[in-house]
């Protein structure tokens, strides 16, 4: 009997010491949830596109300063109306399968995308292309539509689109998960068999295993189109790990790379202050905005004196306090990085007694027996802490406010129903590095929808509507980055939000890794990520 | 026999009591607030992006529209043809937890060993020394032992043995080195639990008269614990394995989750937090049928390993 426990002791201890060795050339991730789907034309989250893209590649890309550049394209070209985009194909490109990568893949892929049997959050972004519309509708239908009308392939290595209308931002379009190549004979090969999980695209890395919640591997796809790329050998991705093990296991040398935008408040501290740590944290905007929506259509916020009020009043830097300082207040609602960003943007300051006058000057009557509701989604734990400053900031200038937790599909349910929610805090990350991607969407009283809006202030003013649409289809990119800046100072004197703050990304990074560095556009490029 | 198949009949009717129960809490308690959860459901599936349009086909879809009776008859379908899928990978739900069973039944048995290796020695150090101090602060410790919550004290456990004193690993996977600390805050709370029946156990059985016999004819001590006392003492214990099993079942839940151990506990937090109501109902009914079947396994374990229930 005592023999077996020394020899158990003996054994448990040498376990504990043991640890996995680390490997050049193996980059090793870790993350809480697991990537939802490899399908391209279904991945539209964060951590589902990381992935993506290290298996499939598109016709254009961004390069590190959001600019758009070619990627499996070799030369593009645009028609003087701006409706016509030609494409001409690289000829060395080969899916994991071996076999090449043509102009008809674009086009099968697009309207994968566009069969709304696929179920794809992508559709509506490419119904610009001429016939696309129509083809979505008809899949089921009478007409037999052999293909879009508006998507052209000349041979193997040239692809024309055709759009409805001039748009600015097609091109970004193209650079979507969406729209990069997908072989038809390959999926219709799988017959019953997800693509999601058997891709075959043509990018850095290869699949070898995923297992859902557990881990993803990813193995060098030696014949890429860039041979000095991917720099790694593997890459291997654990799931379901939470944030504070996450971090233990980074400072155990166990982690390579590691996002710690989302990490506790005290392992966040202890990391930035660590000298060993701290010169290995790299931060970039995340480009994205936050804000309290004022409802235009409801009262006393259909005043603009209450509106700008509601900017004075309340103390964002604070709120930057509940994030440990991870982010940036904003001025409007444009982020730092953002083409059209503007610095020197007017920025409401924290003025109290400025926002007590204004509600005088407006005839603001504060009933404390009917206090005006304020709906914040749980999602994210420190906008509970937000809304509850945001509550006092607003009783000391004599505005009661009740705040109301809920889920995140409620909330959107709720804020997006017109004429329903004074108060909600909202927020939204870019979809590609446009500023129409922020203004266009968020405040063109186009986008005010019934049920479902995304413009939640409904906000609609005519002189901005109409600027608005004259810089979606001008084409001179310098001029229609001017116009945005007009665009949004005007928006933000109109105060239709009370803009709080931009989020700033950080990611901490092991001393062997190399060539690891910030996109403006994808949360992660690690192709071009080295281990030693 | 025709008890056995009482039983087992008997258990069946508990699993499908289960079934019930875990259906009334997704689908009809949160009516009582108001609220229609298959709303949320549906934009769990639809992701971020979607509209109403898409919401409302979703629904139509996994049939989240039709009548309350019918959608629980879907689902039960489904669950024992094993067609019931994941609402976030289209992944079949009984496959994803078989996938992970290993990895949980490795902790689970290993847990079980810790209950052993340390009830066994403490109670047979205790059992004859009744009332000193050793047993006293054997007692005060099992009874924090059995208070500690698992989720705090994994915490612990991980933050000292594994973080800063580097004594284990602090986990990240189903690994043999991963294995310690885990089990060890599983077992523990158990330990504690047994340690001290044992412990009552071994005081009744060394007053019976066959004790009193073997000492008589003159067996040393050491093989009068060992041969005669302690295996008469863990029958009794080997009946509570049933119970004991469903509660550790409940504690795997946390502990997998600290430990990020890829187990069915940490699939049942991802799939709650997920809202992904197939994979929630498949996790259920797979932890009810596992006590059940612990149940069965006890009972079965109990008739051979006593001659008197036999007979």
């Amino acid at each position: 009997m005592r023999r077996f426990f020394v020899l158990l002791l003996c054994l448990v201890s040498i376990a504990g010491c043991a640890r996995a060795p680390r490997e050049a050339g193996t980059l090793r991730l870790v993350q809480e949830g697991d990537p939802s789907t490899l399908d391209p034309a279904r991945s539209y989250d964060t951590t589902s596109m990381q992935f993506v893209r290290l298996l499939y590649r598109g016709l254009v890309d961004y390069d590190r300063q959001a600019n758009i550049v070619n990627e499996i394209a070799q030369k593009r070209e645009v028609s003087s109306d701006g409706k016509t985009h030609t494409f001409w194909l690289r000829k060395d490109v080969r899916f994991h399968d071996g076999t090449p990568v043509v102009a008809e893949n674009f086009r099968y892929a697009l309207e994968r995308v566009l069969d709304p049997k696929t179920a794809s959050d992508g559709l509506s972004l490419y119904t610009v292309i001429d016939g696309a519309k129509e083809w979505s509708e008809d899949r089921a239908g009478p007409k037999k539509l052999k293909h879009v009308r508006g998507i052209e392939v000349e041979g193997d290595h040239k692809i024309i689109f055709r759009l409805t209308r001039a748009d600015a931002t097609f091109l970004n379009y193209l650079t979507l998960p969406f729209a990069y190549a997908v072989s038809e004979k390959w999926v219709k090969s799988l017959g019953e068999k997800s693509l999601s999980e058997n891709p075959n695209g043509c990018g850095p890395f290869k699949m070898t295993e995923w297992v859902h919640d557990g881990w993803l591997t990813l193995e060098k796809n030696a014949d890429y189109f860039r041979p000095e790329l991917p720099k790694a050998q593997r890459i291997e991705a654990r799931f379901g790990i939470s944030t504070s093990l996450q971090i233990m296991l980074f400072e155990q040398g166990q982690i390579d790379i590691l996002p710690v935008s989302d990490a506790f408040a005290p392992d966040f501290l202890r990391l930035t202050r660590d000298a060993k740590w701290k010169d290995q944290i790299v931060h970039a905007p995340m480009m994205d905005v936050r804000y309290l929506s004022l409802n235009t259509e409801i009262k006393p916020f259909n005043d603009v004196r209450v509106r700008r009020a509601m900017n004075y009043a309340i103390n964002r830097d604070l709120i930057v306090g509940f994030l440990t300082g991870r982010a940036t207040k904003a001025r409007g609602a444009l982020p730092p990085g953002m083409p059209s960003y503007n610095p020197q943007l007017f920025q409401y300051p924290y003025d109290p007694q400025m926002a007590r006058r204004l509600l005088k000057e407006a005839g603001f009557k504060n009933d404390p027996d009917a206090p005006i509701p304020l709906l914040y989604s749980t999602a994210e734990p420190w906008i509970a802490s937000a809304a509850q400053s945001i509550q006092q900031d607003l009783k000391a200038v004599g505005m009661s406010v009740s705040i109301r937790p809920m889920r995140f599909a409620e909330l959107k349910a709720k804020a997006g129903q017109r004429k329903t929610t004074p108060l909600a805090m909202g927020g939204w990350i870019q979809d590609f590095p446009d500023p129409a991607n922020f203004l266009d969407v968020l405040f063109n009283g186009k986008s005010i929808t019934p049920t479902s809006s995304v413009n939640r202030a409904f906000y609609s003013n005519p002189q901005v509507n109409a600027l608005l649409d004259k810089a979606a289809v001008e084409t001179d990119r310098a001029k229609r980055l001017q116009m945005y800046r007009d665009i949004e100072k005007i928006v933000v004197a109109d105060a239709p939000w009370v803009f709080l703050h931009h989020t700033e990304r950080y990611v901490a990074r092991q001393p062997w890794v190399t060539g690891f560095a910030l996109h403006p556009m994808w949360s992660a490029t690690y192709e071009y990520v080295g281990v030693e | 026999m025709p008890s056995f198949l009482q039983k087992l009949l008997r258990s069946l009717v508990t699993l499908w009591g289960v079934s019930v129960v875990i259906f009334l809490l997704l689908f009809v308690v949160p009516r009582l607030g108001k609220t229609d959860p298959t709303e949320a459901m549906a934009q769990m599936v639809a992701g971020a992006h979607a509209d109403d349009e898409n919401i409302k086909n979703i629904k139509a879809e996994l049939g989240l529209d039709k009548p309350l009776p019918v959608q629980y008859a879907t689902f039960m379908r489904k669950a024992l043809t094993n067609d019931l899928r994941s609402y976030r990978n289209d992944d079949r739900v009984f496959s994803a937890i078989l996938r992970r069973f290993p990895a949980t039944l490795l902790l689970a048995l290993t847990a079980l060993c810790v209950y052993l290796c340390v009830a066994v020695p403490i109670s047979l150090a205790t059992s004859n020394r009744a009332g000193t101090w050793v047993d006293k602060s054997a007692l005060l410790l099992s009874v924090v032992a059995i208070s500690v919550p698992t989720f705090w004290l994994g915490r612990l456990l991980q933050h000292y043995l594994g973080y800063e004193w580097s004594l284990f690993s602090v986990g990240g996977g189903a690994t043999l080195w991963n294995l310690p600390l885990p089990a060890l805050t599983l077992g523990i709370g158990g330990a504690a639990y047994y340690s001290r029946l044992l412990h009552a156990n071994l005081r009744g059985v060394m007053k019976q008269d066959y004790i009193r016999a073997a000492r008589a004819r003159g067996v040393s001590e050491r093989n009068v614990m060992k041969k005669h006392a302690l295996k008469n003492a863990l029958i009794p214990a080997v009946a509570v394995l049933g119970a004991e099993f469903a509660s550790l079942l409940s504690g795997l839940i946390f502990t997998e989750k600290i430990f990020g151990w890829p187990g069915i506990g940490s699939l049942a937090v991802d799939s709650v937090t997920n809202l992904d109501v197939p994979m929630i109902i498949g996790v259920v009914l797979f932890a009810a049928l596992m006590v059940v079947a612990a149940n069965i396994l006890v009972d079965i374990a109990y008739r051979l390993i006593d001659p008197r229930v036999r007979a």
